[in-house]
């Protein structure tokens, strides 16, 4: 009857920050071109005003390229913020499913 | 007793005049040849305060020490002597070898230290227990605002029955405009009926685990895996609709007054739907006519939901101070949000088809 509790959901959330995770930024992302706008705009020009041109180009673009921005950032921000916890919670979920799994 | 208690120390002194000299007292005193410094004792300015302490203090003092050691010999001899002792010195000053006498408890030597030590340990703990618990409250209360929860249960019962009647039918509702009390705060759901609450949610859920359990008692099939089953699916019905909606917000980057609680308050709101089918169904509903009826309590929902939450997703222009540049909505990010309210209103099929099945 319950084929989807509780513990499912935390492992699909798990597997799929996972998923995120692993992307890489130099071998995949760059490569269909999802590379985060401020460190492609960095790459032209190394500066700090960069910020008002980045907005100003997605004040044009602003629907597909806003939606993939946001994505990008997401991300981005998965990749540096979990990693660290990601560890420690992958493993206590792989040794949970060597002894009771 | 009662004026003891009336007048009861703070907790702080507790451990202060804990001293078991006091007991024996009444006994005792008759036996002591100055029968007049059981007079003056207890009328004089100063008494009366250690009188009434001490009576409260008596189960304070004999509680840790039943756990000590239930038969309290030792201390209870000391206490006999420091008594004896009391009378002589109280021919000079009643007051202070009271106090001296509640100051230095013997019975902290009975324990292995001494008054001070004791006193010190405890006024430690209980300092550290104290700053605990303000650390507690302080961060918890950060992540669950604590005043934000209570807003979110002030209804009537007129509220609960007007919003039930408005989850069920909500085709001739007008406005799903809430309406604001001050600069940034909403009324709340007891005089708004537009303003999402918890209570609704939270007794919907509870009654569809009973009724989940209900109904495998009736097909003779319980057991009390049931309840952490259907909790669990429950559970996970309200975080995945929440995910979706929050994941959905952040990519297209919808900023409003979308908070946490509103967005599990009006995914919680489906419960009424699946309760009302799980009703009809335990009242002899079969068939196509309990597809129907689910169908119409789905369309409720949805429809209910759809104009809920485009007060969140798509704010009125009129209604949202223009002091944000992000405010003016553009016309194609305006058309995918109502992509996105109508895809998040249509999924609710989903998940109340997975509830109501079971």
């Amino acid at each position: 009857m319950s084929l989807f509790g509780i513990g499912t959901m935390i492992y699909v959330a798990l597997l799929l920050i996972n998923a995120m995770a692993i992307l890489s930024e130099d071998r995949f992302l760059a490569r269909i071109g999802w590379v985060s706008a401020s460190r492609q705009i960095r790459d032209v020009n190394t500066g700090f005003q960069q910020t008002y041109d980045h907005t100003n180009a997605y004040g044009t673009v602003q629907g597909e390229a806003g939606m993939k921005a946001r994505l990008i950032d997401l991300i981005s921000a998965v990749r540096t913020l979990m990693r660290i916890p990601l560890i420690v919670i992958n493993t206590v979920v792989i040794l949970y499913e060597l002894a009771w799994g | 007793m009662s004026q003891f208690n009336s007048h009861s120390p703070p907790p702080l002194r507790h451990p202060v005049p804990t001293h078991p000299a006091y007991i024996p007292e009444p006994p005792s005193t008759p036996a002591s040849p100055q029968g007049y410094q059981r007079f003056s004792s207890s009328p004089g300015p100063g008494q009366p305060q250690q009188q009434q302490s001490y009576p409260s203090h008596v189960p304070a003092y004999t509680s840790p020490f039943q756990h000590s050691q239930p038969p309290i010999p030792p201390q209870y001899q000391t206490g006999m002597n420091m008594h004896h002792m009391q009378p002589q010195t109280q021919q000079q000053h009643p007051l202070p070898p009271q106090q001296n006498a509640h100051m230095s408890g013997p019975d902290y030597a009975a324990w292995g230290f001494d008054g001070a030590t004791a006193q010190l340990g405890m006024q430690l703990g209980q300092s550290a227990v104290a700053a605990g618990q303000e650390y507690v409250q302080r961060n918890f209360g950060t992540i669950i605002p604590s005043y934000h929860i209570k807003h979110y249960f002030n209804v009537s019962n007129s509220y609960v029955i007007k919003k039930l009647r408005l989850l069920l039918f909500p085709w001739m509702h007008k406005t799903y405009f809430r309406r604001p009390r001050a600069q940034g705060e909403w009324l709340p759901p007891r005089n708004d009926i537009n303003s999402p609450d918890l209570y609704i949610p939270v007794m919907a859920v509870f009654t569809y685990i009973l009724l989940t359990t209900l109904n495998s008692g009736i097909n003779s099939k319980f057991s009390p895996l049931v309840l952490g089953e259907s909790a669990s699916r429950s559970t996970a019905v309200l975080l995945l609709d929440f995910c979706f909606v929050r994941l959905g917000c952040y990519i297209l980057n919808i900023q409003g007054s979308s908070q946490v609680m509103d967005l599990i308050a009006y995914g919680g709101y489906k419960f009424v739907g699946v309760i009302f089918t799980l009703a009809a169904g335990f009242l002899g509903v079969k068939g196509p006519l309990w597809t129907m009826v689910f169908l119409y309590a789905f369309a409720g929902y949805a429809f209910f939901l759809l104009r809920s939450l485009r007060a969140v997703i798509l704010p009125d222009p009129a209604s949202v101070p223009a002091t944000h540049a992000t405010a003016t909505v553009t016309q194609a990010q305006r058309r995918r949000r109502i992509i996105f309210l109508l895809l998040e209103a249509l999924m609710q099929i989903l998940y109340m088809g997975w509830l109501v099945r079971i």
